[in-house]
């Protein structure tokens, strides 16, 4: 069952589109990765899915229902990213106690021994916390609320490589104790491709791919030889990605729906396959020119 | 298929319960604790004297009290609408008419808070002078505060204070729209004020000529109505969180 449906949603800013035409389809109990290069309009999706901002057209529903400024909705979903406010003067545990009032699910305890693992104390204010800290916090909230709906947008910024790690362990094991919806936008997806099970890309406001994370690894393949050897080989495939490193030498990246014949033949004409890595394969397919910046140095 | 329900008026209860305990009372007990300080000397004052008898009165009130009081109670108000004391709310469970109304419950209750020291600051200033003063004939020994008198003044005072903030919540929200509000409204007031016509007194008197204290608050509590009517309206349609 789809939990949130966007259909041919656009947003315009004053004169910069951010969404264009984007449309997609977001099941129940999956985590969800949003991932897209910057100014993709991720926030921008994730804002309207949570009733924060209006679409210029097109329309969304969340549990079924128009978001924005929709009180049910609001009940059913937590918004993280850094710029959440609470009052200054407020200690940490006092956030946490105001966000039990709010959430039903608020498990304080579980938000305390988060908070005692990463060394935050209890007794700071959410102005005193560094950047960091700040994220860290805010994921926490994110976790403890159990909220249906769990949206996390950039939660890893500021965070250092060793407590990101354990934010997505500790995302992952609530998860699996407590199925929600996750929706996590992120550019680093390395990070997050082991607890994701879906991927959902976009590029320039429009939807580039809505993939289980088991195909999208199988999703491109990486070819590397003589380029008029490869030209044969490449009639009708979709290329994402060229590179000619060495004279007469090139890698290319394309779509993998080669038969398991065809695969032969590109053995028997000297040209090694590879699979590619879903980061890469999301910037190849995300990229504004097939060359990447190499292009933009190469100038003959 | 909502997993979790809820209510309009149990959001906005626990909204109020938060913002009255972020709401900073100690800013509004040290400006009248620093008006009553420094005004001791009393409003105005004048004297007479020929060669025998020197006279001189001096005015005690609690007026600029009660003047300090709404100004910080307008500044309170249009602060509620900014962008940081919004997304406080919508960090959490809300929509636009609870954010609202949970703001109106909060400037009724500093109304009424702010209407209650002011007015009792009066009495506070009559105690400091018994004091201060070596004729203590201020309080005599049959001296009995006015209490019913003081309830009314308290009313009274409180529903100005609300007029003010609800006024003030429009004002905010009309910034929020347009950053030309900001110098369109007091324009407009000022222009009024200064004109030729009668308007501004017009409608300053509509309310302070008001003798009856049940269609003053009727008077006041419909113009606030308006007022924050108008503000949930604007505000139903704005984008948050930008």
């Amino acid at each position: 069952m789809a939990i949130i449906e966007c259909v041919n949603i656009g947003k315009i800013f004053q004169r910069n589109q951010a969404l264009n035409n984007f449309s997609a389809f977001i099941e129940e109990n999956k985590i969800t990765g949003l991932i897209g290069r910057n100014g993709a309009g991720k926030t921008t999706l994730l804002k309207i899915i949570a009733g924060y901002l209006k679409p210029t057209s097109g329309e969304v529903k969340v549990f079924g229902h128009n978001p924005f400024n929709n009180l049910q909705v609001s009940a059913n979903l937590i918004f993280i990213d850094e710029h959440m406010t609470f009052p200054e003067s407020w200690h940490l545990e006092e956030i946490f106690d105001s966000i039990g009032l709010f959430y039903p699910n608020w498990n304080k305890e579980l938000a305390l021994r988060l908070l005692a693992y990463f060394s935050i104390s209890p007794k700071q204010t959410h102005n005193s916390l560094s950047k960091g800290m700040r994220s860290t916090f805010h994921a926490i909230i994110g976790l403890a609320a159990r909220s249906p709906l769990t949206i996390f947008d950039e939660p890893t910024t500021g965070m250092d490589a060793a407590v990101r790690k354990d934010f997505y362990r500790a995302l992952l094991k609530d998860y699996v104790e407590h199925p929600r919806t996750i929706l996590l936008s992120s550019h680093l997806l390395n990070e997050i491709e082991n607890i994701l099970e879906d991927i959902l890309l976009i590029k320039n406001g429009t939807k580039c791919l809505h993939l289980p994370v088991t195909e999208l690894k199988n999703y491109a393949l990486g070819l590397r030889g003589k380029a008029d050897a490869l030209n044969q080989f490449l009639n009708g495939k979709e290329e994402f990605y060229r590179e000619n490193f060495a004279p007469e030498q090139s890698f290319v990246v394309v779509k993998n729906d080669f038969s398991e014949a065809e695969l032969r033949e590109l053995k028997k004409a000297g040209i090694s396959t590879a699979a590619v890595p879903t980061e890469d394969v999301c910037v190849y397919l995300t990229a504004q020119s097939k060359g990447g910046i190499s292009d933009v140095f190469n100038r003959d | 298929m909502f997993l979790t329900e809820t209510n309009v008026l149990a959001v906005t209860c626990k909204q109020y319960l938060v913002k009255l305990k972020a709401v900073s009372f100690s800013g509004l007990v040290i400006l009248q604790a620093v008006i009553l300080v420094f005004w001791t000397g009393g409003m105005g004052m004048y004297g007479a004297s020929n060669v025998l008898i020197s006279l001189s009165v001096r005015n005690y009130s609690s007026d600029i009290v009660i003047i300090a009081t709404m100004i910080w109670a307008l500044a309170l108000a249009i602060m509620q609408t900014k962008k940081q004391a919004k997304n406080m709310d919508f960090t959490l469970v809300s929509n636009r008419l609870t954010s609202c109304l949970s703001d109106i419950g909060i400037l009724a209750t500093i109304s009424f808070l702010g209407a209650l020291t002011s007015v009792f600051s009066g009495m506070l200033q009559r105690l400091l002078m018994y004091f201060a003063l070596e004729h203590s004939t201020i309080i005599n020994s049959s001296f009995k505060p006015p209490l019913a008198e003081l309830a009314l003044d308290v009313v009274a005072v409180a529903l100005y204070i609300f007029l003010i903030a609800a006024g003030g919540y429009l004002f905010g929200m009309l910034l929020e729209i347009s950053r030309l509000f900001a110098f369109l409204i007091p324009a407009l007031i000022l222009g009024l004020a200064r004109g030729q016509n009668n308007y501004f007194t017009d409608f300053l008197g509509f309310y302070i000529t008001e003798t009856s204290l049940l269609l003053f608050a009727g008077k006041v509590l419909l113009t606030s109505a308006l007022c924050f009517a108008l503000s949930i309206l604007i505000y139903n349609r704005m984008e948050v969180r930008r």
